[in-house]
């Protein structure tokens, strides 16, 4: 379990830590944050920004959920 | 399950209950929206430093461990629950009622975003606006465990280093100790201890369970009156607007100790240097005073006891009603002058 969440934790660290647009030069903050709906909405690992889809899953799968709020900068 | 949330617009506040100026919360809910636990910490270093990879891990662990205990282990995260709210969303308040509950992607989507910490601008507005006194849980939210003597080691979920002579040194706490509980409720995080502390009452005794070298030992900690004031505010984005009300937008820091020397003034004496004076609007009511970049503040409001920008701040709204004017002696150069700026 200890290194399954580590790993876990690792590839979610580039999203916490970073934002998906990190490389585009010179984005203004509505670029990023457009650009972050785009990259992640449809990303397996991440309900993008629909709380009670994602109260459902857990129910159904049993597991927690892990809610991030993040400002992208 | 992970949900990605990117806006505060239509966030539900009766379960999203958090320190409003962090950039970066999570929060671990159970399916039936009991929460598990929060993470996500700030100060006045950069935010990324006060949050880590492995103490999210660690956090993450211990909700792993609650949820398979769940619901037998309840009381343990009674008081970490959400509590009442006035206002159900952030666009409810009367300050940010401007906004949508979502964002216009098709438009200026991030003017369109309601920012964390514009969530307690709008509470503190409302406190200002009833021309109530700020009680020290709303100048002073979400308090550090430094201000009762404790640093979290940023890498773990709960170990902490203490000061000897401190709320948490005088309880008994070492060096090393990992805290399990504060007052009956399980830690998963520095985040979860802020939570609990936010919520004590002053001159308290409050029960801590802390693993030392493995083993369990119950401790009772007493936080005096008026602790929260201890507190150092000024990194906070919020505190942007406590400095139009108090100090009409000036951005006050201590100065060093070689200037304070080289001015004749004693250790305890105020000295607070003008690092920033605002230019437009109400938070430029310092500069329509006469007052620049690089004024040293020595008295306000007749009082020279002010040590930080902090306990100015909170004496400014705990003290003053909007409208008061408040006296400031200053000095620029070899010469001190004295103003008068209105409080907002």
């Amino acid at each position: 379990m200890r290194v399954r969440v580590t790993c876990l934790m690792l590839g979610w660290g580039l999203l916490f830590f970073q934002t998906p647009t990190a490389g585009f030069a010179q984005q203004t903050r509505d670029d990023k944050v457009r650009s972050d709906r785009e990259t992640l909405k449809d990303d397996d690992s991440w309900n993008y920004d629909d709380l009670e889809q994602g109260f459902e899953v857990a129910r159904r799968d049993r597991k927690p959920v892990m809610a991030v709020l993040r400002c992208i900068p | 399950m992970s949900v990605r949330l990117v806006k505060c617009n239509g966030l539900d506040l009766s379960l999203f209950q958090f320190d409003s100026d962090l950039t970066f919360a999570v929060f671990f809910f159970n399916a039936d929206r009991t929460l598990y636990a929060r993470y996500g910490t700030r100060s006045q270093h950069d935010a990324d430093k006060d949050v880590s990879l492995e103490g999210l891990a660690a956090t993450m662990r211990t909700v792993l461990a609650l949820h398979a205990e769940y619901p037998g282990n309840a009381t343990k995260l009674a008081k970490k629950q959400p509590v009442a709210v006035e206002q159900p969303t952030p666009e409810s308040y009367p300050l940010l009622s401007q906004f949508k509950p979502e964002l216009d992607y098709g438009g200026r989507v991030a003017g369109s975003c309601i920012h964390c910490h514009q969530i307690r601008d709008a509470q503190r507005m409302i406190v200002r606006q009833q021309n109530k006194t700020m009680p020290d849980p709303v100048v002073f939210p979400f308090p550090s465990p430094r201000t009762i003597g404790l640093s979290f080691d940023k890498q773990t979920r709960s170990t902490v280093q203490v000061e000897e002579d401190s709320s948490a040194g005088l309880a008994g706490l070492r060096n090393g100790d990992e805290i399990e509980q504060i007052d009956g409720q399980q830690v998963a995080s520095e985040a979860d201890f802020q939570w609990a502390l936010n919520r004590l009452p002053d001159d308290n005794p409050v029960a801590v369970v802390i693993n030392r070298a493995g083993k369990p030992v119950s401790l009772s900690m007493h936080l005096p009156e008026g602790w929260r004031r201890k507190g150092d505010i000024s990194w906070r984005p919020t505190s942007w607007d406590l400095r139009r009300m108090v100090t009409g937008g000036m951005v006050l820091k201590p100065i060093p100790d070689s200037t304070r020397e080289s001015m004749g003034l004693s250790a305890d004496e105020m000295a607070l240097v003008a690092d920033h004076v605002g230019q437009f609007g109400a938070h430029a009511r310092a500069k329509q005073a006469g007052l620049v970049k690089g004024d040293i503040v020595l008295e306000f409001d007749g009082r020279a006891d002010f040590q930080s920008e902090s306990e100015l701040l909170a004496y400014g709204v705990q003290q003053k009603k909007p409208g008061d004017e408040a006296g400031i002696r200053y000095r620029r150069g070899n010469e001190t002058h004295s103003t008068k700026i209105r409080i907002e």
